[in-house]
């Protein structure tokens, strides 16, 4: 544990009768950062914030926060705050009191508490609705009064727990931008839940890939997306495209797969475990990185000249504004999806739907992983 | 659509555009009728209701307080006497507050006891919770009097509690302060009214999102407090309008003092009874009735003043 780790859970495991919650959890959360726990329902994402908020106890394994033993603290006594997925303002109080709440538990006088709420809700925008109740708000509006009553505490982490589900995908945008602007500003840790990996990648300083209880791969947005480690990873995190193939050659550390329809692919190492010849192998490569090859659109015979290049049949494109995908079948029958600018194609696509075409999966985007590890976990 | 479909959509529309309504009395109010017939009808039929089941029977018992009573007949006059009887004589007043304590007593325990009981159902109660549930509603599907009668075979000088006293030989003779006072008269209407509380409460309480009472405590809010700030006020309206329902029935209860209540302990209900049946002036009964309602009427008034005044402080 270093210094500058704020908050620690060491093996911690969390049951509920016959189902794993949390298996053997280990997470490190640093001072200032903004995490965000990404996952599937189920995946042990919300109950790990429950257990860091108090509101679970774990089965087994401890937590830490600054070093100091968290375990048995009540929640009321934790330096830890939620904004919860409905919001849960108390409908009883008006807004200002809503937000002024938490301080009374401080020993903050009603004056002080009333001036603090006002300075906080002018922090979010809204101030001007301190004496309204919380019904008389829009979503977002609750959403912002929700984060104010929470930081008002100063928490040591602010705990979110999908907090832009119940919104429209506008709104979603702008407040993902607006919660990442005031935790720099207060400089606060950030823990987030969603299954919403846009959201992750837009928000977070660091990714946690949760599955079935456990952290499948921890860092950097760019990290996980564009090096992740498990074929689980590479498939939850970003659209990808899927190939699977057996290993013919061991080129070094790019081993070579031939797909089923015969093309022979050069790819990335998988970093999991290494690929052995005749190692049965599952590709990923997302749709922003294949391309179409321009010069010899619909000029099969010479795709054995190009490296890394296979034949599809392009189904449909579909225009997207600014991009086009590209739909299409591959040698052995699979779904291909391709994202491509539309000013970068040529301008007589539309022309080869219904024919074949050659796409390029360059090796350093082609990401191999061993095909049995989806089972495996 | 091709139009040689017979077209549905084109009659609908036809019906829908107030331009083809059939030129019957196509007046403005007409309109408004067809547009909102089931309020209409609901309305219509709440205004039966309120006439035929309150106003009248309430506008009848207010026209009898002013008519007279000579021997044994009642004849339409406009007097003041009756109320100057029931106002002026203390037994009347002593009779009313009699009944005030009563009822008082009764709302005060069984709203406390309502409110742990339902507070318990569905906070704690997990397992239990429906057959608990089961158990405070199945009285209800008896007969009141029976609720209120077995408590003379309880509390009787042969009762079961004296019986099981005497054997256990905490005391030595039957106790007879346990019947025929008011002691006995609350004990029954707690039991009886006790579920009119805990419903309304236990209702209140379902409704509550779990994450408004983890939201307190993530607050740092002590489960004392979260109770004070959260969960109370929340539940108030179903707290209040049990307390309400139970007031208004202990006041109003004759049945429960003739079984159980000595000869000391009569309520302004049997008085007023009385005057309806044997003493057959119903003049006067009905200026009781009137004053009763009046007082009860200012009590609840002022409860719901005070309470709107704690709600607003807070």
């Amino acid at each position: 544990m270093t210094d500058d780790t704020v908050l620690a859970l060491e093996r911690v495991d969390k049951r509920f009768g016959d189902f794993v919650a949390l298996d053997r959890l280990d997470l490190e959360v640093r001072r200032g950062e903004f995490l965000t726990l990404l996952g599937e329902s189920g995946s042990g994402k919300t109950t790990t914030l429950r257990i860091i908020s108090g509101f679970e106890d774990p089965s087994d394994g401890l937590v830490y926060m600054n070093g100091q033993r968290l375990n048995g603290v009540p929640a009321h006594r934790r330096r830890v705050n939620t904004v919860f997925q409905d919001y849960a303002l108390f409908p009883h109080m008006t807004v200002g009191e809503n937000v002024a709440y938490g301080l009374r538990f401080d020993g903050v006088g009603t004056h002080e508490r009333r001036r603090r709420a006002c300075g906080m809700l002018a922090r979010v925008g809204l101030a001007d609705r301190i004496d309204q109740r919380p019904e008389a708000l829009s979503g977002g509006q609750m959403q912002r009064v929700a984060l104010a009553r929470a930081l008002i505490k100063e928490p040591e982490v602010l705990l979110l727990d999908e907090p832009l589900s119940a919104l429209d995908a506008k709104l979603r945008k702008e407040l993902q931008l607006e919660l990442k602007r005031m935790q720099r500003a207060t400089g606060i840790t950030f823990v987030y839940v969603t299954h919403d990996q846009d959201e992750a990648l837009v928000m977070s300083d660091r990714i946690a890939v949760m599955d079935r209880g456990r952290i499948r791969q921890l860092g950097p947005p760019a990290d996980v997306f564009e090096r992740p480690e498990s074929l689980f990873v590479a498939e939850f995190v970003g659209a990808s495209n899927r190939f699977e193939g057996v290993v013919v050659e061991l080129d070094g550390n790019r081993p070579v797969v031939e797909l089923q329809g015969g093309d022979r692919l050069t790819v990335n190492i998988s970093r999991t475990r290494p690929l052995a010849h005749r190692d049965r192998a599952s590709l990923i490569i997302r749709p922003e990185h294949i391309t179409l090859n321009p010069g010899r659109l619909g000029n099969d015979e010479a795709s054995d000249a190009l490296r890394n290049a296979v034949a599809a049949w392009l189904e449909d494109i579909v225009y997207l504004g600014v991009e086009r995908k590209l739909v299409l079948r591959g040698p052995g029958g699979g779904r291909i999806e391709v994202h491509e600018r539309g000013d970068r194609l040529p301008a007589d696509l539309a022309d080869h739907v219904g024919r074949t075409v050659q796409l390029v999966l360059p090796a350093e985007h082609l990401h191999a992983f061993p095909a049995d590890e989806a089972g495996a976990a | 659509m091709s139009p040689a479909l017979p077209s549905r959509p084109a009659a609908a529309a036809q019906a829908a555009s107030p331009e083809a309504i059939p030129p019957v009395p196509a007046t403005a109010a007409y309109g408004r009728f067809r547009r909102h017939r089931l309020e209409f009808l609901c309305a219509g039929a709440v205004l039966l209701y309120v006439t035929v089941f309150i106003a009248l029977p309430y506008a009848m018992v207010g026209v009898f307080s002013f008519w007279k009573k000579s021997l044994y007949t009642i004849r339409p006059a406009f007097s003041l006497a009756n109320y100057a009887q029931a106002l002026g004589s203390d037994v009347y007043a002593t009779v009313i507050g009699n009944s005030l304590i009563v009822a008082t007593a009764v709302t005060l325990v069984a709203g406390v006891l309502g409110y742990v009981l339902a507070y318990y159902l569905a906070m704690y109660a997990r397992r239990s919770r429906n057959l608990l549930f089961f158990l405070l509603v199945v009285p209800l599907w008896t007969s009141f009097l029976l609720r209120a009668y077995i408590w003379t075979i309880i509390l009787g000088r042969e009762g079961i509690l004296n019986t099981l006293l005497l054997r256990m030989g905490l005391v030595h003779q039957p106790l007879s302060l346990l019947l025929y006072n008011k002691f006995s008269i609350c004990l029954a209407l707690i039991y009886i009214f006790l579920p009119f509380v805990a419903l309304p409460v236990y209702a209140a309480l379902e409704k509550i999102p779990r994450s408004y009472i983890e939201a307190s405590r993530d607050l740092g809010a002590p489960p004392a407090s979260t109770f004070r700030h959260v969960i109370f006020p929340l539940t108030v309206p179903g707290l209040v309008a049990g307390a309400t329902v139970v007031f208004c029935l202990s006041f109003g209860d004759f049945i429960t003092p003739k079984l159980l209540g000595g000869s000391s302990d009569i309520m302004i209900a049997n008085v007023i009874i009385e005057q309806f049946g044997a003493a057959f002036n119903w003049p006067f009964g009905s200026a009781l009735a009137i004053v009763v309602l009046v007082v009860v009427f200012a009590l609840l008034g002022m409860a719901a003043m005070l309470a709107r005044l704690t709600g607003q402080s807070r």
